[in-house]
């Protein structure tokens, strides 16, 4: 009776949490009149890829998933480069100042020098409208950094010892004994990293000035609100209506930015979960 | 020792933190924002000595919609080079994230020639101004003949932002006009109403349209499934009254009688026309005459559950008669779409608006003090308006935006992309034959140029030029204001009973509505006076 009740209530929350996608995929597969008779429809009507031939149309939508795949490949790979070369050293008991530059890095995580004086900071770098600012300051976050430390620390110290009196040098310490113990932490941490470079628009606003330029969630959130954030402002209706985006379009965008992550999310769920206990502190 | 390791790793970290503060140029204004009034008295001067052979360059930072130019824009943006010898880069930032880029751009220091704002009351704009950042255009469109020609004495008016003669922008000028509403012809002949040859209703025969379409079984689809109008909240996420041209609710005039020269009927103590629009609405909304779902609507739900035949009212420009009935008959091949206004208790048509006075101005370019010559662009942006011009910012090219068949326009096939640049940089005032697409067929064209023309012919300009006063800005009114825009919605869903408006307003003015009056009309006196 309680496998009943169980089997019934997980179904109705699937179905629950299903129907938003089936939704966004048949809106997208249906002509705007079929939207606009039945805009909560389970299925698609009267089928059409109008809506995806017209975004195939523009570069734009190519254009900021090239971008993006650039941004998070480079900001992945040199990031968890990175979160090694200074998690591991300062995993180190023997490590002088370890503590005054753990409170260092922990300052970070709670003070921020603010939109505009890293606007200036990235202006003087001369990295405005490049892809070096969407890259750059979000390699390093606090947070990861003490989950790897953390992780770096919970390994024995007897595998190095032993590797040291075998004649190894600390680099190859590094790289051929510890990272390969540390694969759990690290296909989170490039998981977690992923996701964030994915994700991210807010930068893009800040410091990308060309289309050319742009992210992928940037151009979807123009798709999504462009025209609607114009229409608010003052004397909406100047803006003629052809210049208003069809729900089906904006369905139709959704849907291509979201494949990459439905393809591969069910392949990484489990290190998700593992991750956030991952590094947790132990007694 | 440990200790002293200590002091020593703090005090370099000290010394660095001093060097990186004091190094590099922080982010310390470009010298010419210091002198503004420089750069715009050398503006004259610097152009008389720009070189004729090589182009000025014209930096503009813009807001559209889509930020790739079309090859229709491109070819209309070559054309106006060659005319003015410029070169012209567009900055189109994302429209989502166009006023932090705007705050971004004005903290930056580095300035674009042109930048665009959308509203005086920008915060942004009106600190721009403050600071020197924009030049006034004054001795800059003395020259500018289709400027002067084609924008609205308001709209240059809105624009003196010190209430002195100096102008701070060059306005994007759209039509002023009194919008009304689109109605189901189809449901009108159905319940046997017949449309006046003036296409004027009175408030009854609009209220009896709205019962009808809701009772009336307009769609003969023997369901109760329809509504007579469809609302939507407004900019502030509420509802506002309807049909405020009915009530005289014309925004800032001059009054004959009472403490004040010039009253808006929303604040005025001595007037209940707000009232009794207030009344109206709550009594259609009350009546079930009103979508349903219009508290939570926007724009695009509203005319979506129009379009979708749930309700026969809609409140639009009648410009956007093309596309909208063309979606109409996507999903009802028989609908057909009629025009109405709704006349006062002295059967006139007269514009109403609760909004600041519409002067014309639908956004406006500032120049700014490090632009090396204002004059060419006030030169690009008169000729984007001129007699040789104007038809192509209107219509496009053939080939590109439209074909000719026979000896009239046509549109393409597939239709062409919506030149965003081309048609919506600069615009020509009381000009409704930009509205008249080459889609529309002779039929189309003969129905709406009346509806378009008495849009035009109704309105009543408000003498408030969309200032807002110094009282506006206090902490207690912004407060009240939020109060404000919740009773009135409260009231028109009958959450409240109408007698609530006069607590409201008496509230209103004991938190500095009163102040508020007399600074608006210590600037419209001042205004008139000038003219």
């Amino acid at each position: 009776m309680l496998d009943v009740i169980n089997y019934t209530l997980i179904t109705l929350i699937c179905v629950v949490m299903l129907y938003p996608f089936m939704n966004v995929v048949s809106v997208s597969l249906s002509s705007y009149s079929s939207y606009v008779q039945n805009p909560l429809m389970v299925w698609p009507e009267d089928v059409t890829l109008g809506a995806y031939k017209e975004i195939m149309k523009s570069g734009m939508l190519w254009r900021s998933y090239a971008n993006t795949i650039i941004v998070t490949v480079s900001g992945v790979g040199i990031g968890i480069l990175l979160y090694i070369l200074t998690a591991y050293p300062l995993s180190k008991k023997v490590l002088k100042g370890r503590r005054t530059l753990m409170l260092l890095i922990v300052f970070t995580m709670l003070f921020n020098g603010g939109l505009i004086p890293n606007f200036y900071l990235m202006r003087s770098l001369d990295m405005l409208d490049t892809l070096a600012s969407l890259v750059l300051p979000a390699l390093l976050t606090g947070f990861n950094l003490i989950l790897m430390k953390n992780f770096f620390e919970s390994l024995p110290e007897e595998i190095e010892e032993a590797a040291r009196i075998d004649g190894a040098s600390d680099p190859y310490i590094l790289f051929r004994i510890v990272v390969p113990l540390s694969k759990p932490i690290i296909a989170t941490l490039c998981l977690f990293a992923a996701v964030g470079y994915w994700n991210n628009f807010f930068n893009a606003i800040v410091y990308i000035r060309s289309p050319d330029n742009w992210p992928l969630m940037l151009y979807l959130r123009e798709v999504i609100e462009g025209a609607s954030t114009m229409a608010r402002s003052a004397n909406a209706a100047e803006m003629g209506e052809e210049m208003m985006t069809s729900e089906t379009i904006k369905y139709a965008t959704l849907v291509l930015v979201m494949i990459p992550i439905l393809c591969v999310y069910p392949f990484l769920q489990k290190y998700f979960v593992k991750g956030i206990m991952l590094g947790s502190v132990k007694g | 020792m440990q200790s002293k390791h200590k002091i020593l790793f703090g005090s370099m970290m000290a010394g660095m933190l001093l060097l990186a503060a004091c190094s590099g140029n922080g982010g310390n204004p470009a010298s010419p924002s210091a002198q503004p009034s420089a750069s715009a008295q050398n503006g004259n001067a610097q152009g008389g000595k720009t070189q004729d052979e090589a182009p000025v360059e014209i930096k503009i930072m813009a807001n559209y919609t889509k930020p790739e130019l079309t090859d229709s824009d491109k070819k209309f943006i070559e054309e106006i080079e060659k005319l003015n010898n410029v070169k012209l880069n567009f900055e189109i930032p994302p429209a989502t994230g166009y006023s932090e880029q705007l705050q971004l751009m004005l903290a930056s220091g580095t300035y674009p020639d042109v930048v665009m704002f959308t509203d005086t009351a920008n915060q942004s704009f009106q600190n721009a101004v403050k600071d020197g950042l924009l030049i006034p255009v004054n001795e800059y469109i003395e020259n500018a003949e289709y400027l002067r020609q084609y924008t609205y004495q308001a709209s240059w008016d809105q624009l003196k932002m010190n209430q002195d003669d100096n102008i701070y922008g060059i306005p994007r000028t759209s039509v002023v006009r009194n919008d009304a509403y689109f109605v189901r012809q189809d449901w009108l002949d159905k319940i046997g109403f017949e449309v006046p040859a003036d296409f004027a209703v009175t408030l009854d025969e609009f209220a009896y349209i709205l019962e009808q379409f809701t009772k009336g079984d307009p769609d003969g689809n023997q369901k109760n499934d329809t509504y007579g109008y469809g609302g939507a909240y407004n900019g502030n996420k509420v509802l506002d009254p309807i049909v405020p041209g009915a009530f005289n609710l014309t925004g800032w005039q001059a009054v004959e009688s009472g403490e004040y020269a010039y009253m808006n009927p929303l604040y005025d103590r001595n007037g209940d026309n707000f009232k009794k629009a207030l009344e109206f609405s709550a009594r259609m909304y009350t009546s079930g005459y009103f979508d349903p779902d219009s508290a939570t609507n926007d724009y695009s739900k509203q005319r979506e559950r129009f379009v979708k035949g749930l309700t026969g009212v809609f409140p639009g420009f009648s410009g956007h008669y093309d596309r909208l009935i063309n979606d109409l008959k996507q999903t009802n091949a028989d609908a057909e779409l009629t025009y109405l206004f709704v006349k006062n208790e002295n059967g006139e048509v007269k514009g109403g608006s609760l909004a600041a006075s519409s002067t014309g101005l639908w956004g406006f370019w500032g120049i700014t003090s490090t632009a090396k010559n204002p004059q060419k662009i006030v030169d690009v942006l008169n000729s984007w308006i001129s007699d040789d011009m104007w038809d192509k910012t209107a219509k496009g090219y053939e080939g590109l935006d439209y074909v000719v068949v026979g000896d009239k326009k046509a549109p393409t096939d597939p239709p062409a992309v919506v030149a965003e640049v081309r048609q919506s940089t600069m615009r020509r005032a009381n000009d409704t034959s930009f509205f008249l697409t080459v889609s529309l067929t002779d039929e189309q064209r003969a129905k709406i140029v009346p509806w378009l023309e008495k849009s035009i012919e109704t309105v009543v300009p408000a003498k408030d030029n969309a200032f807002i006063p110094e009282a506006a800005k206090k902490p207690d009114f912004m407060d009240y204001t939020k109060t404000w825009q919740q009773t009135i919605m409260q009231i028109i869903m009958g959450e409240k009973p109408v007698s609530e408006f006069d607590n409201l307003l008496e509230g209103w003015y004991k938190n500095g509505g009163g102040d508020y009056v007399q600074q608006m009309n210590d600037y419209i006196t001042k205004m008139e006076s000038s003219k």
